[in-house]
């Protein structure tokens, strides 16, 4: 029994605690790795997948590119080889008479070409537009001259000479000369640029949030394309790839100029296209996930610990058991922490369930509305591609019309039904029709042969009435025929006479099906099947107005209405994120209004989500570990009773304390006073805790909600609940915003309230008063903000709300109806100044000093200790004692045979002995008079000046001074009696006596003159 | 006092077994301890010179940096070479070898010594599609061009002479050009400039090495069937000089443990 054995006891909790800390430590550090190492293997993971996809897409767009590439070079040959053919059509029928310069000067001006020349069979020039040295003997141009064989053109080809760069196209004359053509390829290298460049390529492909596609070429490794322009055409290994990290389908880290990215490599033609996703992203959302789980785990250890060691410390008196020899459990601390363990472990399993949630769901929405802007801008830039494919097209179209126009004006006579069947052929036209200048068909070879141009302004023909009047070309939009219901398109140039003056004109009909083949992969539909969701995700676009599907990757699906599909009416808008079920799919969807149109994205939810529940049991394993570990520790020792008997002594005492601890915790609630540490109970001790724990997080999610500009990038998922730009509703994102907002708010307020109150201690009663009501104000108005801001979060329309809380504030007057009267009293209280923290007031028959004036109500301590609440309305008549000085008085009888005279001489003297006798008067004392003639006595009044709380006592100390003088001086004060018939004998005043007497009177009146006496207000 | 004797001696032994290491390094480095080779700037997947970063890339670099550094060498220099000067640059020492699509040849071999060859490539036309030659017969009467002072060309002779298409007799020849009866050929400074005339129709067929015109190859081009004759690159060393037999030696290592086919694989430009 002693300090020793307590010592030996303390020794033990410290060896306790070392070990629960390492313990601690060891899981948290376990689970840090465990969830990190998870964590990033399914970032990885979804990765690997996101980059599949991309690659696949890349392969997609280089095919693409590569027909688009052929076709467009295709089409452009085409082109150009009716014109070579038509050139040679013209030089056969005579339209130009011989190869002079002048002539194929023209023909090179009207077939738009660099430079004709005319070649007899072994490649001699017969006639050139400009004489450019070119020699067409050599082997290197036999492809030109298969056009004396079988075909009438040749295949074109290229060739660089020192010159440029031309295509050259040949047509066949006659048996001994060909027409060729020589073309620039700048008009050919402009088409192809847009499309089969690296750049065009790569660039529209970007991977996860701030991933990117790159190329490297195969052969010198250099790069072909990067995001930095500067490193395009540097050596890719210098800057930090390996060739061993160059092979098809391989996943690596790549270091690319400082940054560490995570790879995929595809190996395309001649260059690998790597896909490339920046560590940052990988981490950056991976932190915070984990970062949370962690705190929450380290929180719910923590408190298990620290509370099991407020008990040990706290209770020792506890139920131990043995168990076995050396084993003891401890019921009491086994019960507590084995409750708080179940609260910590579920505590854990929530927050893991809700951030793995959270993370897979905005990654996906990021992700999500990352592809519907990449289609909006695919569909705007296809957009301004068919406006000017369209006009690229009409230009050619209109060459050909032209090169008619100009064959039929030089010589009239070959419009002839035959001439005009061969030129069609030769312009790869459907017709050609020569109309006279009323807008009479003179000739064509279309199977149409009677027809004359409309005067009617509603039908199709009649637009071509402005060639007659002159206007040079005239190019319709392609449309459906009203006569034939065939789909095409005409084109017409006016013909002129020798005069210059408008002579009919020529109308050539195409077949715009080449142009629509072209604009038809940029269609919505064409665009939409080539965006890849990822995940088995879908895309889909819905009317807006007729809300059915436009585009749905199911076929029997187009043109249905949605709703029919699970869709409702509030899922179709724009920007729309959360839940979408589709027959009996359900899908995580995002929507974006993209012309009529909302384009969705969605992918199946369990895709979305299917990661969350291994680490959510990941993490519940490791905590229920960790509790149990702890719960062994703390619960289980291996000493036992001897110390229980030590503690013996302590223990009633202790007892006491405890007793005592609760009612000053109780009462601390109303002083806000605080309470000392070691007085509070184990539970108050882990409320502080836990509150430390609370404020820690709100604090950091509050620095990091006012400083996310500086912590994430505008792509982090804390940014994006922040943002705001999900589908309001009751969702997570509105949740987890609602919560962060909370902790800034309630940070903000706590702040608040801590100046407040520091503020009120510095200045006095008025300014504590303010302070307080200050603080009220600040609780209520940021927790008003707050519900309203968060309500609105929540898809709940606040405005609306706004309005109708006209209605509302009635419904709620009515029954609220004294909160309200009790919150304007409270106002008018503190503003009016009737009273003030620390005044002594009378309210009702309830005096006592007021502790604080509350928004609604106003607590009186009175002097027994107590302290009553009053609700501010009942707050009437009230008396503010503290404001002015108060009186204190005494009635003192005389006996009627004392002489008043020889009493107020007497009281004269006294008078000053009183004030030394008694501190606490401010002025006075002060002889009233005398106050009734009563029946046994003579009532005089003494009254003095002093403050309110010392006013009761005054009154006593008052009467016992009386008391005492008039004892001193042999003054009677009567008992009750009655004197049944004495005759007085009276003594006469002397004349000193009168003359004192009258002296004394004035003086007195002079005295007290401005002192209005109580009693009369009384009696008023 | 013996004590500090013996540890004395016994540091010294050390630093004498250390500086004895420290000489038998520098002398298998040969004094600089750099070994200079020489190598072609402009085939892409043998030797190729970056611009940019001012380094070569190839199968031959990686030939020459895995040689060097079994040769013992501490540093390697490249040395930009052309089939025109190498031979030349070797002669006066300014490289201490060649790996520079050097195709070992007999009447090489009288001048320098050649390691086993560590990659064989063969010679081919590539001609122009829209000349529409299609075998090796319709070069008969055109001109065909070569790289001067390449191995192609007298090899391009014989073949041609072998099949018939050209007679014994040489007409004329310039470094420049060449008369055969029944075919010319025209010698272009550099395979740029042969790939120049072949383009503009200057000369109707190019023959070169597979390797080399693999760069120069696009889909407007093709090969003609035939092969002239097959080439063995080696690494050449001044004749008899004491770094030949350690270059072949090395070499030699490197064909049976696979490095080069290693190399070959790592560079291939057909996978």
């Amino acid at each position: 029994m002693g300090l020793g054995e307590v010592d030996d006891m303390k020794k033990e909790m410290k060896r306790k605690a070392i070990i629960i800390s390492v313990v601690g430590v060891l899981f948290i550090a376990l689970l840090a790795g465990l969830l990190f190492y998870m964590q990033t293997t399914l970032s990885l993971r979804n990765q690997r997948e996101s980059f599949h996809d991309k690659l696949e897409q890349v392969d997609e767009i280089i095919a693409n590119a590569e027909d688009s590439e052929k076709e467009t070079t295709e089409s452009f040959d085409v082109i150009q080889q009716s014109k070579a053919e038509s050139g040679a059509f013209m030089f056969r029928n005579g339209v130009f008479d011989g190869y002079s310069k002048a002539n194929l000067q023209e023909c090179a001006s009207l077939l738009d070409t660099e430079n004709v020349y005319v070649l007899d069979k072994d490649g001699k020039i017969l006639g050139a537009s400009e004489s450019t040295g070119a020699d067409f003997t050599r082997v290197r141009f036999n492809q030109l001259r298969d056009v004396f064989g079988k075909e009438k053109v040749s295949v074109p080809f290229e060739v660089e000479t020192e010159r440029g760069r031309y295509r050259y196209y040949g047509a066949k004359i006659d048996g001994d000369a060909m027409l060729v053509m020589e073309k620039g390829t700048e008009e050919l290298d402009g088409l192809l640029e847009s499309t089969s460049t690296w750049e065009a390529m790569l660039k529209p492909v970007t991977v996860g949030l701030d991933g990117f596609t790159f190329a490297v070429s195969d052969k010198d490794y250099t790069f072909l394309y990067y995001p930095n322009e500067d490193l395009v055409g540097m050596d890719a290994l210098t800057s930090g790839i390996a060739v061993e990290n160059l092979a098809d389908e391989e996943y690596s880290w790549i270091t690319v100029a400082g940054e560490k990215l995570y790879c995929e490599v595809s190996h395309v033609d001649d260059a690998y296209v790597i896909a490339a996703v920046p560590e940052d992203e990988i981490l950056s959302s991976r932190n915070i996930t984990v970062s949370i789980i962690l705190f929450t785990f380290i929180a719910v250890i923590v408190l298990v610990i620290t509370y099991a060691f407020f008990i040990m410390f706290q209770e020792k008196k506890s139920e131990r058991k043995k168990i076995s020899e050396n084993l003891y459990c401890n019921m009491g601390v086994g019960r507590k922490i084995g409750t708080i363990s179940v609260v910590g472990l579920i505590c854990i399993l929530l927050v893991s369930f809700y951030m793995q949630t959270l993370f897979s769901l905005s990654q996906q929405s990021i992700s999500n509305s990352q592809k519907l802007t990449d289609i909006e801008r695919q569909i705007n830039s296809f957009e301004d591609e068919r406006k000017s494919v369209t006009d690229q097209y009409n230009e050619r179209y209109l060459n050909k019309a032209q090169i008619a126009a100009y064959i039929l004006t030089k010589d009239p006579e070959l419009a002839t039904r035959e001439n005009l069947a061969e030129l069609s052929d030769i312009l790869d036209v459907r017709y050609v029709s020569v109309f006279d200048r009323k807008g009479g068909q003179k000739v064509t070879n279309s199977p149409y042969t009677e027809f004359a141009i409309s005067d009617d302004p509603e039908t199709q023909s009649y637009e071509f009435r402005k060639l007659l009047l002159g206007m040079e070309y005239f190019i319709q939009d392609a449309q459906v025929n009203e006569i034939t219901g065939v789909y095409e398109q005409y084109i017409g140039v006016t013909l002129r006479d020798k005069e210059g003056n408008a002579d009919g004109f020529v109308q050539i009909c195409v077949e715009p099906s080449l142009l629509e083949n072209v604009l038809e992969h940029m269609q919505l539909p064409a665009v939409l099947q080539s965006i890849r969701a990822g995940n088995g995700g879908i895309v889909f676009a819905i009317d807006s107005e007729k809300g059915k599907f436009v585009y749905y990757p199911v076929e029997k699906m187009m043109g249905r209405s949605a709703a029919s599909y699970g869709i409702s009416e509030e899922q179709q808008m724009d920007g729309y994120t959360g839940y979408l079920t589709i027959g009996s799919t359900k899908y995580y969807a995002s929507s974006l209004e993209i012309g009529d149109n909302y384009i969705y994205i969605a992918a199946p939810s369990d895709v979305v989500t299917g990661n969350r529940l291994s680490l959510t049991v990941t993490s519940g394993i490791a905590g229920f570990l960790a509790l149990l570990i702890l719960f062994v520790l703390l619960t289980f020792s291996r000493r036992g009773e001897e110390y229980e008997e030590q503690l013996a002594d302590d223990i009633s005492q202790e007892k006491e304390d405890k007793e005592k601890r609760r009612v000053t915790s109780a009462a601390s609630r109303w002083q806000n006073s605080v309470v000392n540490w070691a007085e509070k109970s184990p539970e108050q001790q882990l409320f502080v805790v836990f509150k430390f724990f609370l404020g820690l997080l709100a604090l950091a999610i509050c620095i990091a909600v006012l400083f996310r500009d500086r912590f994430f990038d505008s792509q982090s998922i804390f940014t994006f609940v922040m943002s705001g730009e999900w589908a309001h509703g009751m969702n997570i994102f509105a949740f987890t915003c609602t919560l962060l907002i909370v902790c800034v708010g309630s940070v903000i307020t706590m702040v608040a309230q801590k100046i407040l109150s520091m503020l009120a201690r510095t200045f006095g009663a008025k300014g504590e008063t303010i302070c307080r009501l200050l603080h009220n104000f600040v609780k209520y108005v940021s927790v008003l903000a707050i519900l309203f801001y968060c309500l609105s979060l929540f898809g709940i329309d606040t405005k609306t709300l706004l309005a109708s809380a006209g209605i509302l504030t009635l419904i709620i007057g009515l029954g609220a109806q004294t909160l309200v009267s009790d919150i304007l009293a409270g106002l008018f209280i503190i503003f009016e100044g009737e009273f003030q923290v620390g005044d002594i007031v009378t309210i009702g028959d309830w005096r006592g000093t007021v502790v604080e004036i509350g928004i609604r109500t106003t607590k009186i301590l009175d002097g027994s200790g107590n302290i009553k609440i009053i609700s501010n309305s009942d707050v009437t008549g009230v008396i503010n004692m503290t404001r002015e000085y108060s009186y204190s008085w005494v009635d003192v009888g005389i006996e009627y045979g004392e002489s008043l005279e020889r009493v107020e001489s007497v009281l004269a003297d006294e008078f000053p002995n009183i004030r030394e006798h008694i501190p606490g008067i401010l002025d006075g004392p002060f002889y009233k008079g005398v106050v009734s003639l009563g029946d046994n006595s003579v009532n005089i009044r003494v009254m003095v000046l002093c403050a309110e709380a010392d006013r009761v006592q005054m009154e006593r100390d008052l009467n016992r001074e009386m008391k005492i003088i008039f004892d001193k001086h042999n003054i009677n004060i009567p008992f009750p009696q009655i004197v049944i018939n004495q005759p007085a004998v009276y003594q006469e005043a002397t004349a000193l006596d009168r003359a004192k007497s009258e002296q004394f009177n004035r003086e007195q009146r002079e005295a007290s003159g401005s002192y209005i006496e109580e009693e009369d207000e009384e009696e008023n | 006092m013996k004590k500090t004797l013996r540890r004395g001696a016994a540091l010294g032994a050390i630093l004498l077994t250390l500086s004895a290491f420290v000489l038998t390094g520098c002398g298998q480095s040969q004094g600089s301890g750099t070994l200079k080779v020489g190598v072609r700037d402009d085939i892409v997947n043998f030797s190729y010179l970056n611009e940019n970063t001012g380094k070569h890339y190839g199968l031959e670099i990686d030939l020459a940096n895995e040689m060097a550094k079994r040769l013992g060498y501490a540093d390697v220099e490249f040395v930009t070479v052309t089939p025109d000067t190498r031979k030349d640059m070797l002669l006066n020492g300014e490289v201490d070898c060649v790996v520079a699509t050097y195709s070992i040849a007999d009447t090489r071999l009288e001048n320098f010594d050649f390691s086993a060859p560590y990659y064989t490539d063969s010679t081919v036309v590539m001609v122009e599609k829209s000349s529409q030659l299609q075998d090796i017969y319709d070069l008969k009467g055109l001109n065909i061009g070569t790289m001067a002072g390449s191995n192609a060309s007298p090899l391009l002779a014989t073949k041609l002479f072998e099949l018939g298409i050209i007679g014994e007799n040489v007409i004329s020849n310039s470094d420049t050009f060449t008369q055969y009866e029944g075919v010319s050929v025209t010698k272009a400074p550099s395979y740029d400039e042969l790939n120049v005339l072949l383009e503009r129709g200057d000369v109707d067929a190019a023959c070169m090495d597979r390797c080399i015109a693999q760069t120069y190859m696009d889909s407007d081009r093709k090969f003609i069937e035939t092969e002239i004759a097959a080439q063995e690159y080696g690494v050449a060393t001044q004749k008899d000089s004491e770094l030949s037999g350690k270059v072949a030696e090395v070499i030699d290592e490197m064909l049976e443990d696979g490095t080069i086919e290693g190399f070959i694989s790592k560079w291939d430009w057909e996978k």
